[in-house]
């Protein structure tokens, strides 16, 4: 049994364009990610970031390479729906996501297409609601909900197919800070408490500061792969591929120039004043 | 003062069982000089009241003048207002309609009964200072990146050469690269003449470029003042959910240490050359 939750090899991907032309989205990417990994992937608009997501629950196959994903490879057709029970997807806008006007109805429609029997619909719906922490919504319409609380659902309703994937394609981009943290909070204690593999897509920095790994794409290609310190410690490369590092990274970079140097780069705020007490100790 | 607002409240659907008051009794003056950030959490009153500075909404009571004319009254020149204030909406990109850049741009002025040679003009113009290359002009907007139909969308706005531009989240879900362009797009319009109310979540940004930051809370407006002034309210703000600069944030983990770390230092170079100054000084002081 092997300890990978998804194994890419060498794939590429080009979508068509209008004129007839083409525009690579993936080029020559091999990614391995192991099980109960917390992976952020960061990347300005256009880097391929979106079309990986897509790759990872056979939304998408690629033109060339493999996605094996759970043990299964996404291009074998019959395997699809095991795929996409396995790697749940949650995409960036929560408007586009609710399917019916009763938010325990939209938690229920994933397992009740992959024919669970009804009365473990119930437990699965009532367990992903709690997950979430939105057991007190289950009989709410969802547009009555927040941004953050509909994607909250939208979480939810992946949860209740129980996927040992999660994937989040900025699925933080269109709420308010608020929404945003109450996200990561949700995402990062699931992470715990049922072992998953997360995939948390994005383009805010400073949602990288807590992952396990963080891989950074451009041009269809990943460009870096590290820690969050490893990352954020080499602002001239961020800086190249048009990308910000967290303003803590950034400070201790600049103090770093000018000959003050520390053991491990602070990602965080918190992080950046601990170490500068400790030089003054 | 370009707009003035005295008193005003607004209630939504008043008489029914679904009354709110979304805005509780709001003074306010705005200078067409000023760039002005205001913050708030989602639902505090943000958007209702820029949809009463642009004429959309009508004050339940108070009163509000934009420009000479006073919105209070039910015969007000709407679209004159309109024409003066320009407001980007947030995502304003799902609003584009037209087939090409142009067409799209030129859609605000012409209903203004601009035409010819001066609409031609103006869509130029409004082209260049959001940063669109000429050759964009006869393309589709919809083949454009999120960045660039943003850009798009803001050109629509400034083609009607408002002289106050209000903008809601003009950043929100943009990547690093497109949001520092649409700050930078702004700052132009600004050093321009333009006076600008930018609605924004990111604190480290708005704190590095608004002269003056409007704090909103359930409706009532909460401080006003400069960045220096409101953001040394850390814990006030966060209180209220929300986020504060990175910046007040170390400011105050460091306040027993370096009590005399400075209140208007928000960018990341100003603060480490605060804390190179200060730890070199203590290294000396050994």
């Amino acid at each position: 049994m092997t300890d990978l939750a998804i194994e890419i090899s060498d794939i590429s991907y080009s979508y068509a364009l209008a004129d007839g032309g083409q525009r690579k989205a993936i080029d020559h990417l091999s990614l391995k990610v192991e099980k109960g990994c917390f992976l952020t992937v960061i990347g300005h608009n256009g880097s391929g970031k979106s079309t990986l997501a897509k790759m990872l629950n056979g939304l998408l196959l690629p033109d060339e390479g493999t996605v094996t994903v759970m043990g299964m490879d996404t291009s074998r057709e019959e395997m699809i729906w095991d795929i996409r029970r396995q790697a749940g997807l949650v995409f960036q806008n929560p408007d586009n996501q609710m399917v019916t006007t009763i938010v325990e109805e939209d938690v229920a429609f994933g397992p009740e297409n992959l024919g669970v029997p009804q009365p473990q619909i119930r437990e699965r719906v009532d367990r992903a609601l709690r997950s979430v922490g939105m057991e007190a919504y289950a009989q709410t319409a969802p547009h009555m909900l927040s941004g953050g609380q509909k994607q909250r659902i939208a979480i939810a309703g992946i949860l209740a197919m129980e996927p040992s994937i999660l994937i989040l394609d900025e699925a933080t981009a269109m709420l308010d800070p608020q929404g945003r943290k109450d996200i990561l909070e949700t995402v990062t204690r699931l992470k715990e408490e049922r072992q998953m593999t997360v995939i948390w897509i994005t383009h805010y920095m400073d949602e990288a500061a807590d992952a396990d790994r963080v891989v950074v794409m451009d041009h269809g290609k990943i460009v870096m792969d590290g820690t969050p310190q490893e990352i954020f410690s080499n602002v001239e490369e961020m800086e190249r591929i048009s990308l910000d590092v967290p303003m803590a990274a950034k400070i201790a970079k600049k103090l770093k120039d000018e000959g003050i140097e520390f053991s491990r780069t602070p990602v965080k705020i918190e992080e950046l004043a601990e170490k500068i007490c400790q030089f003054r100790s | 003062m370009s707009i003035q607002i005295v008193n005003m409240t607004h209630t939504y659907m008043p008489g029914t069982p679904f009354e709110s008051t979304a805005l509780k009794e709001i003074n306010l003056q705005m200078d067409q000089s000023e760039f002005i950030g205001m913050i708030g959490h989602t639902g505090s009153g943000k958007s209702t009241l820029v949809q009463h500075i642009n004429g959309l909404l009508r004050p339940t009571e108070g009163k509000l003048v934009v420009y000479g004319i006073d919105l209070s009254q039910k015969n007000a020149d709407l679209k004159k207002v309109r024409s003066t204030v320009g407001l980007v909406f947030q995502y304003p990109e799902h609003q584009l309609f037209e087939e090409t850049v142009e067409a799209d741009i030129a859609f605000g002025p012409k209903n203004m009964g601009v035409t010819g040679e001066e609409l031609k003009e103006r869509v130029h113009e409004a082209m260049r200072l959001v940063g669109l290359r000429e050759d964009t002009a006869t393309r589709s907007p919809f083949e454009m990146s999120g960045g660039q139909r943003r850009r798009v969308a803001i050109a629509g706005v400034v083609a009607m050469r408002p002289q106050f531009l209000i903008l809601d989240e003009p950043t929100a879900g943009l990547d690093p690269q497109g949001r520092e362009d649409i700050l930078r797009l702004v700052q132009r319009l600004h050093s321009e003449g333009t006076g600008v109310l930018m609605v924004t979540h990111n604190m480290n940004d708005i704190a590095r470029i608004a002269d003056r930051v409007i704090v909103i809370d359930y409706g009532r407006i909460r401080f006003d003042g400069t960045p220096r002034e409101v953001f040394s309210h850390v814990d006030e703000l966060e209180e209220m959910g929300l986020d504060v600069p990175d910046a007040s944030k170390l400011r105050r983990m460091l306040k027993d240490v370096m009590p005399d770390f400075p209140d208007d230092l928000f960018d990341a170079e100003g603060v480490a050359a605060y804390l190179l100054q200060r730890m070199r000084g203590d290294r000396h002081d050994e």
